[in-house]
């Protein structure tokens, strides 16, 4: 069930109905039931699954909270983490690992017939796993409280609006708000209704009207023009951005008419001007979650230099394999990690330059960080390697002759115009996602008129999934 | 308000709502630009090569110099190119301009139940009505098209599923996806800045509709091209009762008319129906199944052609994957001739 299906209208509309008539008790465990059918609407067999998870969880991080000897909680924790990494591991990996063991083996002289499974992937499986064990974690190191109710912590776990694609929520924030009694305002509804548009339009208008031009392209590299290839790349960075930050404002949206505050995800990101800050502004739950769950155990900035860069291109070796089980995700991370590794170096020993207004610079930083971006995603797109290097060649060396017609070329740069000028430049001026909602009343019209307009111009009439919900 | 330990409203405690004008405004605004969309017709807004402006050309080339139309052929491109008029006319002894064939290119059922709806006055003469059928016709799979997209019945909107619905119920309550974007164009051309597109079709001297310009090229029987063309067609392959409903709705109107409807699927070259049995066979199958079952319950004749030799034709006989050359169309004509005589005879 997609959010922008008349199903999910519907959906919503009835859990709405509902959500505002009920006590806060009964909210819970209406929200609980209305996730877990939301869920089940794509493979209702993975909802056995997330209980599973859900419920160990749950008697988990209560038996860890309640013991006092170090070494039995660290057996709990031990026994949470082995669960959720062994269900992810099985539905996400098994194949990979086993594909990759046997083209090693293979490369070394030795033959075996390996044994694939066909396993389907739970959709958002990455996302809730992540969350559930973070939670885990937190408690273990003494942050927080377990839930009390196991019904809460499962709405906590499979709450609807963020299931499928994140944001990555942290206990702190959404289980807080899980057993408190929520208030909805006016603000909250219009914050919530101006969010869901722009995450519409970005997803229907944005996403869907490049999704081809890309698709044209990545299917046969060698047959374009590096000007068509180049043109492509720009094409799914904006479509990666749209779709995923979509998505997040949707399920922030959702969430606010309900009451609920789900992190910020993403923050502008094309608009970084060192790759640091793209990472602080790119899927921000998946990078803060890396950083307290990966990079600081594994021991952060803290033992020397050469450590640092290890322990940086480790974790965002390990974020690209959680994107999905194929090596060209692992390329794409190393590159980030890579570029992390490098800018760390650049800034050894200096502080990192203080914000001057010289535009151009800035200027010329967000283009060069923004390419440097861009030429990882040929890695994330691309299904293997042949055709990632395909890509590549492509575009630094003219080989194809095939172009993009004119009628192409203007929607993709229609879309990724109005992308720009009328969300992504307003917001990042005024760091205010909502900042349309502060305009003088005309000009909010003609903003949202417009959106809404160009909205009903542009929905592609493919309906296609989130990219995000096959990791 | 209704309080108690299930039903307390509490979350709306303190709720303070407002005019909502920003929203009413923007709702105001859309709208009225849907109703100057809705105010301006189709036809006056779609270019040159579009099945609107397709119909106008037959219209006016054909249908109104038509006396009398006594053989209505419909459906695609492969009937439009797979019966020479005058030939037929001929061979059933009928006056000419009496066979009318008026296939639209990537024609689907709906377009033919709509155009002979539309100018039904003029048709209800035709005792012999021929449907041409393609595999892809019951199949929601493949785009539905303009003329669809905004003339459904909303019972149909709602009957497809998924996608489709979703976007035909948008479509049916938001016509300007697919009329604003071609504003423009129309405007241009009203204003005289730019010149009217044409359908890029002409009428032999035996009254047969054809591209202006159709050259063969190599890649038209090219057997990746048999692939991409199988590919496009077999999309999402899903049989729809609703596509079955267009079939049962022009025979009701042919039986209202006192005419014979007679289903046909014509022959693709061969080695395209081979690479189609041996990509899409289920698909195939399932396609001819649900036809037949159909053509039984409407109890009408349907002719099904998997071998283009079993017509006369061969490999000469085609331009690409399924369309015939004039020459090809010719041998089909004669081949057809003494079937659809014997349908109009027995009526």
């Amino acid at each position: 069930m997609l959010f922008n299906t008349l199903e999910f209208v519907v959906f919503f509309a009835v859990v709405f109905g509902f959500y505002c008539a009920l006590s806060h008790r009964w909210q819970n465990r209406m929200l609980l039931v209305a996730s877990y059918v939301f869920y089940g609407a794509w493979d209702y067999r993975f909802c056995s699954l997330m209980a599973i998870t859900t419920i160990a969880d749950f008697f988990i991080s209560n038996a860890l909270h309640e013991s006092e000897n170090e070494k039995t909680r660290r057996r709990w924790l031990l026994a949470s983490i082995s669960l959720n990494l062994v269900i992810l591991g099985f539905f996400k990996y098994f194949n990979f690992f086993i594909d990759s063991a046997h083209t090693l083996l293979t490369n070394v002289g030795f033959e075996f017939s390996p044994v694939t499974l066909s396993i389907v992937l739970p959709v958002g499986i990455s996302f809730y796993t992540f969350q559930e064990m973070s939670y885990v974690i937190d408690v273990y190191r003494k942050r927080i409280t377990p839930a009390k109710s196991l019904s809460d912590f499962a709405l906590f776990v499979s709450f609807f609006p963020q299931l499928v694609a994140g944001p990555i929520e942290r206990s702190q924030n959404l289980l807080g708000q899980i057993e408190q009694p929520r208030r909805m305002t006016w603000d909250g509804w219009c914050d919530g209704a101006t969010l869901f548009l722009i995450g519409l339009f970005k997803k229907v208008a944005v996403a869907d009207v490049l999704a081809p031009i890309v698709e044209q392209a990545f299917s046969n590299p060698a047959s374009h023009t590096p000007f068509s290839l180049l043109f492509a790349l720009y094409c799914f960075s904006f479509q990666i951005y749209s779709d995923f930050s979509g998505y997040t404002d949707m399920a922030r949206g959702i969430a606010k008419f309900m009451g609920f505050e789900l992190m910020e995800n993403f923050n502008q990101p094309y608009f970084a001007s060192n790759i640091t800050d793209f990472w602080r502004r790119w899927h921000i739950s998946l990078s803060t979650w890396l950083r307290d769950y990966l990079y600081i155990p594994l021991g952060g900035n803290r033992y020397g230099t050469f450590k640092t860069y290890r322990n940086l291109f480790l974790t965002m070796f390990l974020g690209g394999l959680w994107h999905g089980a194929s090596w060209t995700f692992a390329i794409w991370g190393s590159l980030h990690g890579l570029y992390l590794a490098v800018h760390k170096f650049m800034l050894d020993g200096r502080k990192p330059a203080e914000a001057k207004s010289n535009a151009l610079l800035s200027l010329v930083k967000i283009v060069i960080v923004f390419h440097l971006v861009a030429l990882t995603w040929i890695f994330f797109r691309a299904e293997t390697f042949a055709n990632s290097f395909a890509y590549l060649k492509g575009l630094f060396v003219a080989g194809g002759t095939n172009s993009f017609d004119a009628d192409t070329l203007t929607s993709g740069f229609l879309a990724i115009f109005t992308l720009i000028t009328l969300i992504d430049i307003p917001q990042f001026m005024r760091n205010d996602h909502c900042v349309m909602l502060k305009w003088p009343f005309p000009r909010r019209v003609l903003a949202f008129t417009a959106l809404s307009v160009w909205l009903l111009l542009m929905r592609g009439t493919e309906n296609a999934p989130f990219i995000y919900f096959q990791f | 308000m209704l309080r108690s330990s299930i039903f307390s409203f509490e979350s709306l405690s303190g709720f303070s709502p407002r005019m909502p004008a920003t929203v009413l405004s923007v709702l105001a605004l859309v709208l009225l630009l849907e109703g100057v969309m809705r105010f301006i017709p189709a036809d006056k807004l779609m270019p040159g090569k579009s099945r609107q402006s397709e119909m106008r050309f037959l219209k006016k080339e054909l249908l109104d110099k038509s006396p009398e139309p006594a053989v209505l052929l419909m459906g695609s491109s492969r009937i439009r190119r797979a019966v020479n008029p005058r030939l037929l006319d001929q061979q059933l002894g009928l006056p000419e301009h009496s066979t009318l064939n008026l296939g639209l290119a990537s024609g689907r059922l709906f377009e033919a139940l709509y155009f002979y709806r539309e100018n039904y006055d003029k048709l209800k003469s035709a005792k012999l009505v021929v449907l041409g059928i393609d595999e892809w016709h019951l199949s929601t799979g493949w785009r539905l098209g303009s003329v669809y997209e905004l003339n459904a019945p909303w019972s149909e909107r709602f009957a497809m599923s998924g996608r489709l619905r979703n976007q035909l119920v948008l479509d049916g309550l938001f016509s300007m996806r697919l009329k604003m974007r071609l504003l423009p164009n129309a405007v241009a051309v009203a204003l005289g800045i730019r010149k009217p597109e044409s359908p890029g079709l002409t009428v032999t001297d035996d009254y047969q509709v054809l591209p202006k310009a159709r050259k063969t090229l190599p890649a038209d029987i090219d057997p990746r091209r048999f692939h991409e063309t199988i590919g496009t067609f077999y999309e999402n392959f899903a049989i729809h009762p609703v596509m079955e409903g267009h079939v049962e709705a022009i025979a009701k109107l042919v039986k209202e008319s006192g005419g014979q409807l007679v289903l046909m699927q014509l022959p693709n070259r061969a080695a395209y129906q081979r690479e189609i049995e041996r990509l899409k066979k289920d698909e195939f199958e399932q396609h001819v199944a649900a036809m037949s079952a159909l053509a039984k319950r409407l109890d009408v004749p349907w002719y099904l052609y998997r071998d283009p030799s079993e017509c006369g034709l061969d490999e000469l006989s085609f331009q690409d994957y399924g369309h015939m050359t004039p020459e090809g169309a010719k041998a089909f004509t004669r081949f057809v001739a003494p079937l659809f005589k014997q349908h109009l005879q027995r009526r």
